[in-house]
């Protein structure tokens, strides 16, 4: 198949940085998991350079290698070029969309979710428990908790302690009651036109209804709507938090106070959109410092250079994921820690689904928080 | 390649451990440098008896084995010249052995020196050669080409640290090499031989090397001056008076400048600067750092840094280590990176002839490296699409070796010959002595399949 992606002047720039050193091969979460340097970011971005050649054609092949980037940033934080592989990835999606030639299949069922259910994952409705909880929230508020697909429709008991821990933490907030998916997947495939309609709708809501605050539970939310929204259409200024900066924040003013102890030695896998992406890696670390009798261990691989989960591949690369998610175990369990804490549903997601026994339990931080706050009697998933 | 000889491959490695698809071959035809070349296979075997096969294969067929790590080679050394097999150990990267009471370990070829130092960690060890390429360079690569860095200036290069070796020959035989002794005078030293072979005499497949107690502290000093060679003439001084320093850095102005410019840090305005780090117990180390202070302003140094705590080091050699990139500041796509290194007494004249060598040619040659054994990196850099700016290059380059060599050096420290620097092995190695390296790789591959064409200029070949 034909296909010289013919890159914007900055991504030439970008792609022509990349020396081949290699060094990338220390980072790329595929690398390592295939032991291939097709593979490797490096890979990567020669068949890119192969590709605007015609030196090598479009073939399934060369796709997995476009779309099993799991866009981590890590190749990043090691690249002496500095080369924006992720940017450069994402452009090539860009190019393939609309040529009509990506993204795969299984991507535009995605897309095709949105449009019918507004949320990425095809769920028709809220579980009753969050529904109930959402209708007692006020009509209005300056603050919204921008709620996020997979913690809406999967995990909506970690967004109903979210709830309790701003509620007791006398925070007044909202949530839009008709929240749309925030395109952050959309884009990240390439589908640039429909992530800019998608995020376009959300960024309507949020002026319309006069939002001067967003708090998120998702990391790929807040990145979207604190960077690529104020690009997409001016808004009056609207504060972009991390939930884990909001509730760091409650501790240090003593609006939510640690009353039980967790005795546990836990480790935070960052997620690479939290970390990498928003350099927000104390605020976690600080709440769970925070927790009484609560170990905090870090992993060789923390903060800049940590694991990813393979979330945003797990969908059609599963394989991949589990792969990478095993790698991320075998360096706790190597450590004997009890139990693995994210702040980010996606990664949760994604380990909890491969966790291995040695692991006694995987955990979101508000979780956490949640019991040692005494908001929540225990946490779900895990029986303390 | 015929089909019937991929075929054989893949009954040796198994069909998921080769291909001949056009993306492998593109990628495992190159390094970071500019030598090009396209191969017809590319392996992965994952234990030496499938390498023995293969090599058994590749003389029965004549078909060129060109052995490759990480492929972060600055020299050519794994890009196949001819259409052969590219025989890549990355998936043989186990470390098998972590010998704590010998200070040692073993680790098949392609485990990363990141690696193996990830686990000697716990047991507060550490490998002391340290290529800049650490996070990404295979031990076998690192041995194949002997390997420096910035501590050999106290430590050495692998070959002061490898132990023993097992061996694929060209002939398919599986060789053990050494031994787990620190010391050993028994028969020919064929460790020796094969460190720094460059893949060209056997294809290593697992290493034996020592390690190092991780020394109680490391601390760095700063000075500078006026200019290179006060610099130079400052480390000379500094290395003779026994300091013992673990690393000895020099950046020219140019480097200063990008390196600024990059991280967006101060430096005080200088003609050049010294990094040096001195490692071991906090009161030797103070007191070497401040008698290096005391030379280092006797030669004329403007300002001399002590660095109060290792997180202030840490940041230093972050900056030291950034030299590299932040030359992409000055706008050239391409760049040729020597490693030419000189006898430590005539640093200030190789310093001062470079200096010159770039003005003669109106080229811009960024210089810095370890001073401290010599060993210099001068930048060349060119755009790649302007002729007469690759002929000045080329020209500046052809005289920086000549000069490294008539000072009593040589032409690579620690990269290795590979293919870029093949023209200029004469200049360093008679006829008589090409002569006996080339009987060496006819008795151990005598059908010349083994990373043909690498080393020895195109015309002795």
């Amino acid at each position: 198949m034909s296909f010289k992606p013919s890159l914007s002047k900055e991504m030439s720039s970008e792609l022509s940085k990349c020396f081949r050193c290699s060094f990338c091969r220390s980072q790329c979460p595929i690398y390592q998991s295939k032991l291939n340097d097709t593979w490797n970011a490096r890979g990567r971005m020669m068949a890119v350079q192969l590709l605007r050649e015609g030196k090598i054609s479009l073939d399934d092949k060369v796709l997995d290698r476009i779309y099993t980037c799991a866009l981590c940033k890590a190749c990043e934080e090691i690249c002496p070029g500095l080369v924006k592989v992720s940017d450069i990835i994402k452009e090539v999606r860009c190019q393939l969309a609309e040529a009509k030639k990506g993204p795969l299949p299984d991507h535009l069922k995605m897309f095709e979710n949105i449009t019918t259910t507004k949320n990425v994952l095809a769920m028709k409705a809220r579980p009753a428990e969050l529904q109930e909880a959402i209708e007692r929230l006020p009509q209005k508020a300056d603050m919204i908790l921008f709620m996020g697909c997979v913690a809406q429709y999967v995990y909506p008991k970690h967004l109903l302690t979210l709830f309790k821990l701003l509620e007791q933490s006398k925070t007044k907030f909202t949530v839009l009651r008709d929240e749309l998916c925030c395109g952050s997947y959309l884009a990240d495939l390439g589908l640039a036109k429909e992530a800019r309609e998608v995020l376009a709708e959300t960024g309507k809501m949020l002026k319309e209804r006069g939002v001067r605050k967003i708090v998120t539970l998702c990391p790929m939310c807040y990145n979207t709507l604190r960077n690529d929204l104020p690009e997409l259409m001016s808004t009056p200024k609207m504060e972009v938090q991390h939930s884990t900066q909001v509730l760091d924040e409650a501790l240090k003013k003593g609006a939510l106070t640690i009353s039980r102890a967790l005795p546990m030695k836990l480790v935070y896998k960052d997620p690479c959109h939290l970390g990498r992406y928003a350099e927000v890696y104390d605020a976690p670390r600080n709440i769970l410092r925070n927790v009484k009798g609560a170990e905090l261990i870090e992993l060789e691989r923390s903060r800049e250079f940590s694991r990813c989960c393979g979330g945003t591949i797990r969908v059609p690369y599963s394989d991949l994921r589990n792969d990478l998610c095993k790698k991320f175990f075998d360096d706790a369990v190597k450590l004997r820690v009890d139990g693995v804490v994210t702040a980010c549903p996606s990664c949760f997601h994604n380990l909890y689904s491969t966790a291995p026994y040695d692991i006694k339990g995987v955990f979101d931080i508000v979780e956490i928080l949640g019991y040692a706050t005494g908001i929540v009697e225990k946490i779900p998933f895990y029986e303390y | 390649m015929e089909k019937q000889h991929i075929d054989e491959l893949a009954g040796i490695v198994g069909p998921e451990n080769v291909s001949t698809d056009t993306l492998e071959l593109e990628i495992y035809s190159r390094d970071p440098t500019i030598v090009r070349g396209m191969a017809g296979a590319v392996v992965w075997p994952r234990h030496a008896e499938e390498i023995s096969k293969i090599m058994i294969f590749a003389n029965k067929t004549k078909i060129p084995i060109y052995p490759r790590g990480a492929g972060s080679s600055l020299s050519g050394g794994p890009v196949p010249l001819e259409r052969g097999i590219v025989l890549s150990l990355e998936r043989m990267n186990r470390i098998l052995e972590i010998d704590v009471e010998n200070l040692q370990f073993l680790a098949e070829a392609g485990a990363s020196i990141r690696e193996i130092n990830d686990e000697l960690k716990p047991h507060k060890l550490f490998i002391p050669p340290d290529p800049a390429s650490e996070v990404a360079c295979t031990i076998g690569g690192c041995v194949a080409n002997n390997a420096g860095g910035i501590h050999a200036v106290k430590y050495g290069t692998f070959r002061d640290w490898v132990l023993g070796l097992e061996l694929v020959l060209p002939n398919g035989e599986v060789v053990s090499t050494g031994t787990k002794t620190r010391k050993s005078v028994s028969g020919y030293d064929l460790t020796g031989l094969i460190t720094g072979s460059e893949g060209t005499l056997a294809i290593i497949t697992k290493v034996r090397a020592k390690v190092v107690p991780i020394p109680e502290t490391r601390m760095v000093t700063t000075a500078y001056f006026h200019t290179l060679e006060e610099a130079g003439k400052a480390s000379f001084k500094i290395m003779i008076g026994g300091l013992n320093p673990s690393a000895m850095e020099i950046l020219d102005k140019t480097t200063m400048y990008t390196i600024s410019q990059y991280l967006k840090m101060k430096l005080p305005p200088a003609g050049a600067m010294l990094i040096m780090e001195f490692d071991g117990p906090r009161d030797d180390v103070d007191n070497r750092m401040e008698i290096a202070g005391k030379m280092c302003r006797h030669e004329g140094a403007t300002e001399v840094k002590v660095s109060a705590t290792e997180e202030e080091s840490l940041s230093l050699w972050n900056a030291r280590k950034t030299a590299f990139q932040s030359l992409a500041i000055l706008g050239k796509n391409s760049i040729l990176i020597e490693d030419i290194t000189v006898p430590i007494s005539k640093i200030t004249d190789m310093l001062r002839h470079i200096h010159e060598i770039a003005e003669k040619h109106n080229t811009m040659v960024p210089t810095f490296g370890h001073v401290g054994d010599g060993n210099l990196h001068p930048h060349v850099l060119y755009d790649e699409e302007n002729e007469e700016e690759y002929k000045k290059a080329m020209a500046a380059t052809d005289e920086i070796f000549e000069t490294a060599v008539k000072l009593g050096g040589t032409i690579s420290g620690e990269h290795g010959i590979g293919v870029l620097k093949r023209k200029f092995f004469p200049l360093e190695h008679d006829t008589k002595e090409i002569a006996v390296m080339k009987r060496i790789k006819q008795l151990f591959d005598p059908n010349n399949i083994l990373n043909p064409h690498k080393i020895f200029p195109e015309e002795v070949t």
